[in-house]
C-alpha cells in the first residue's frame, strides 16, 4: 500500500471520523493544541532569551532548564498528541498543504538544534552556568531555536488560510 | 450598540486597508499567538513559583513583569488590528465580550501580584498565602482567555 492510501486509512477511522463531523471535538483538541503549543514556545523562549542574555541574567541557565522543561515536555507531549489527532481528520489535505510541510520542517529543524546544542554547548554548562555572554555556540542556539519556534507558530496559523 | 460600531469600523479607511490585504490577517494572528506565548512562559514561570513557594525572588519579578509588560503591549496592538480587520466577527461575539472581561481582571490580577510579590517581606502566613492565591489565579484567567480567543472562531 502506498503512503497515501495510508493517509486515506487513517482519515477513514473512525476516530477521525468523528473529529471531522462532529462540531465540538475539532475545537476541543485545536484549543488544546494551541495551549500546549503556547507553553512549549513561551518556555523555550524564556530559555533562549537567556541563552542570548535578552532576559534573566541573574538566573543560572541550569536552574532555568530544570524549572521550565519539564513542563516545556509535558506540554509538547499534548501539542503532538493533540496535532496527530487534528492531523487524522484531513490527513490527505494536511499533507498536500505547504504550509503544513514547512511546519514540520521548522519543528525538525528546531529538534536538531536542540539536540546539538544539548550534545556540545550544554554538555559543560557548568563552565559558562552564570556566565554573561554565554558562549557563541550556546547564543547561536538559542538565536535559531527562536527562529525556528517563531517558524512553527507562524507556518502553523497559515496552514488554517491555505488549506483546499 | 456593538453591532453599529462594527459596521462603523468596517467601512472606516483603515479597516478597509487591512480587509483587502489577504496577508495581514494571518501575520496579525501569529503575531497575536506569539505574544500569548511570551506572556504565557513569563506569567507561567513566576505564576509557578508563587504556588510552589508563596513568594518569588527579586530576580524573577525582574525578569518576568517587563516580559509580561512587552507581550501584553504586543497583544494590545495586534489585538486592537484584529478588531479592526475584522469588526464584525470579533465585536458582537459573546466570546470576545467574556475574553475583553477576563482580560481586565487579569491585567489587574497581575498588576497586583508582581506589586505585592516585589514589595519586600513576604515572611509572614498571610502574604505568602495571597501571593499563592493571586499567582494561580493570574494563570487560571490567562488560560481561559486563550481559551475563549480559540472559541471565538467557533461561536457566533
Amino acid at each position: 500500500m502506498n503512503f497515501r492510501g495510508l493517509l486515506q486509512d487513517l482519515e477513514a477511522t473512525a476516530l477521525a471520523t468523528a473529529i471531522r463531523e462532529s462540531g465540538w471535538l475539532f475545537p476541543i483538541l485545536e484549543t488544546i493544541h494551541v495551549l500546549a503549543l503556547t507553553l512549549v514556545v513561551g518556555t523555550i523562549a524564556l530559555v533562549d532569551l537567556r541563552l542570548i542574555g535578552f532576559v534573566g541574567r541573574a538566573h543560572p541557565v541550569t536552574r532555568l532548564t530544570t524549572q521550565l522543561l519539564p513542563w516545556t515536555w509535558a506540554a509538547f507531549a499534548f501539542a503532538v498528541a493533540s496535532g496527530l489527532l487534528l492531523f487524522a481528520s484531513s490527513a490527505e489535505t494536511y499533507f498536500d498543504n505547504l504550509a503544513f510541510q514547512l511546519k514540520l520542517g521548522a519543528l525538525a529543524l528546531a529538534g536538531l538544534n536542540m539536540a546539538v546544542f544539548h550534545r556540545l554547548a550544554y554538555a559543560d554548562v557548568h563552565s559558562w552556568d552564570t556566565a554573561h555572554p554565554s558562549p557563541r555556540a550556546a547564543r547561536c542556539a538559542g538565536l535559531l531555536s527562536l527562529v525556528f519556534w517563531v517558524a512553527v507558530v507562524v507556518l502553523g496559523r497559515w496552514i488554517g488560510f491555505t488549506l483546499r | 450598540m456593538l453591532k453599529s460600531l462594527s459596521d462603523w469600523l468596517s467601512e472606516t479607511p483603515a479597516s478597509l486597508v487591512l480587509q483587502t490585504e489577504f496577508w495581514i490577517v494571518p501575520t496579525l494572528q501569529s503575531v497575536h499567538i506569539l505574544a500569548i506565548a511570551m506572556l504565557f512562559g513569563a506569567l507561567g514561570w513566576f505564576g509557578l513559583h508563587l504556588i510552589r513557594d508563596g513568594t518569588a525572588s527579586p530576580d524573577i519579578v525582574r525578569t518576568a513583569r517587563p516580559m509580561c509588560r512587552w507581550a501584553g503591549a504586543a497583544l494590545l496592538v495586534s489585538g486592537t488590528l484584529m478588531v479592526l480587520a475584522e469588526p464584525d466577527r470579533t465585536l458582537p461575539n459573546v466570546l470576545f465580550q467574556v475574553k475583553m472581561g477576563l482580560l481586565v481582571l487579569l491585567i489587574m490580577t497581575a498588576a497586583a501580584t508582581f506589586r505585592l510579590a516585589a514589595a519586600g517581606d513576604h515572611g509572614t502566613s498571610a502574604p505568602r498565602a495571597r501571593l499563592r492565591g493571586l499567582g494561580a489565579l493570574a494563570l487560571a484567567l490567562l488560560v481561559l482567555i486563550i481559551i475563549a480567543g480559540r472559541w471565538i472562531a467557533y461561536v457566533e
